[in-house]
């Protein structure tokens, strides 16, 4: 009994000594594979990064869109100077202007009929009534500067004062002139 | 009386709110070229009226800045010629063309008025002429040509002598 337990026992350790070394074959065969594939992943990468030593990045960049600068202005069609009496002068009328384009710009009134003897070209012109752009100004020397607006697409309100004085009008006037007009235009242009 | 005068005076004012809204691009026109060189530029004329626009160009031979009673001579008196529409309708495109024929800066406006209502504006011109190097080389090379020709007629005429 014992006999055969024995050599049960030696021919159990045979086969484990020959399942232990197909084991061994079978796990080293692995770990062999395992290297290889390590190894070329490794050589893969190696080869693909050596050239240049460089990542390639991508993203979608959109340029900044051009605006072209644009003159624009919103100016009244008529302006009505009030009553004035021979060798006096009329009320300060507030003209109001808007800028709506892009630029700064400087408007200039101008008269149409640059006569002598036109009775407006006795008007005056003056920015602001106190401070620093108080300067009277008669037409032909002045001309108003405008910002542009703060923002795109915006708008500029500004103003200055106009008016008709005939205090230095030598000329006679022999009866009244009710809606006396002339033309006067408002050139603007950027500065 | 009163009361008439006071309905007078707010119908007149009435009028001086209304205004017209006109615009012009590109507002500088800056252009480079060479002697004889047509220089063109696409600019656009709007207004949110119905309205004819009227073109004119004043010139300067200084940097005016926008100073309009700066600008008092013709394209023809500094020797520039413009060519282009003179009348457009709102929203309407042309090509401004000028051509030099000296060389130099000009400096000038593109003014568009408003068939109604009393509104004008301008665009700036700036424009810079340079040597026409082209004419230039044909004025150099006929030179060579000319040199190279007398030069041979002077060695024909001595060989003849020579030989005679």
């Amino acid at each position: 009994m014992a006999g055969a337990r024995q050599n049960l026992w030696t021919r159990s350790s045979g086969s484990e000594k020959i399942f232990k070394a197909c084991f061994a074959i079978y796990i080293m065969k692995y770990i062999g594979l395992c290297a290889g594939l390590f190894l070329m992943v490794c050589l893969i990468g190696v080869v693909e990064a050596a050239p240049n030593a460089t990542v390639e990045v991508e993203a979608d960049i959109y340029a900044k869109p051009t605006i072209p600068d644009v003159i624009s202005i919103e100016v009244p069609n008529h302006v009505y100077l009030g009553l004035v009496n021979e060798s006096d002068c009329g009320n300060k009328i507030k003209v109001y202007m808007n800028n709506t384009g892009n630029v700064n710009i400087s408007v200039t009134p101008v008269l149409i009929n640059q006569s002598a003897d036109n009775i407006f070209q006795n008007l005056y012109f003056q920015t602001r009534q106190s401070g620093n752009l108080s300067a009277v100004k008669r037409i032909g020397s002045y001309s108003f500067l405008m910002e542009k607006p703060s923002t795109e697409g915006g708008k500029e309100s500004d103003y200055f004062y106009m008016w008709l004085d005939l205090t230095d009008y030598m000329t006679d006037i022999k009866s009244n002139m009710i809606g006396k007009k002339d033309n006067l235009l408002f050139v603007a242009l950027p500065r | 009386m009163k009361i008439l005068s006071v309905i007078l005076i707010i119908i007149l004012m009435s009028f001086s709110v209304h205004a017209i809204k006109i615009s012009v691009e590109p507002a500088h026109i800056n252009l480079s070229g060479r002697i004889g060189e047509k220089l063109c530029q696409e600019v656009k004329v709007s207004s949110d009226e119905k309205t004819i626009f009227l073109a004119d160009d004043k010139w300067s031979l200084n940097n005016e800045k926008g100073n309009f009673n700066g600008y008092d001579l013709t394209s023809g008196e500094i020797g520039l010629a413009t060519e282009y529409r003179k009348t457009f309708s709102s929203g309407d495109k042309f090509n401004f063309c000028v051509g030099a024929s000296e060389v130099g800066k000009y400096y000038g406006i593109v003014l568009f008025k408003t068939s109604a209502g009393n509104a004008v504006i301008g665009s700036l011109v700036k424009i810079e002429v340079g040597e026409n190097k082209e004419r230039d080389l044909t004025i150099l090379s006929g030179m060579i040509m000319i040199s190279l020709a007398l030069c041979l007629i002077l060695g024909l005429m001595i060989y003849y002598r020579r030989r005679s």
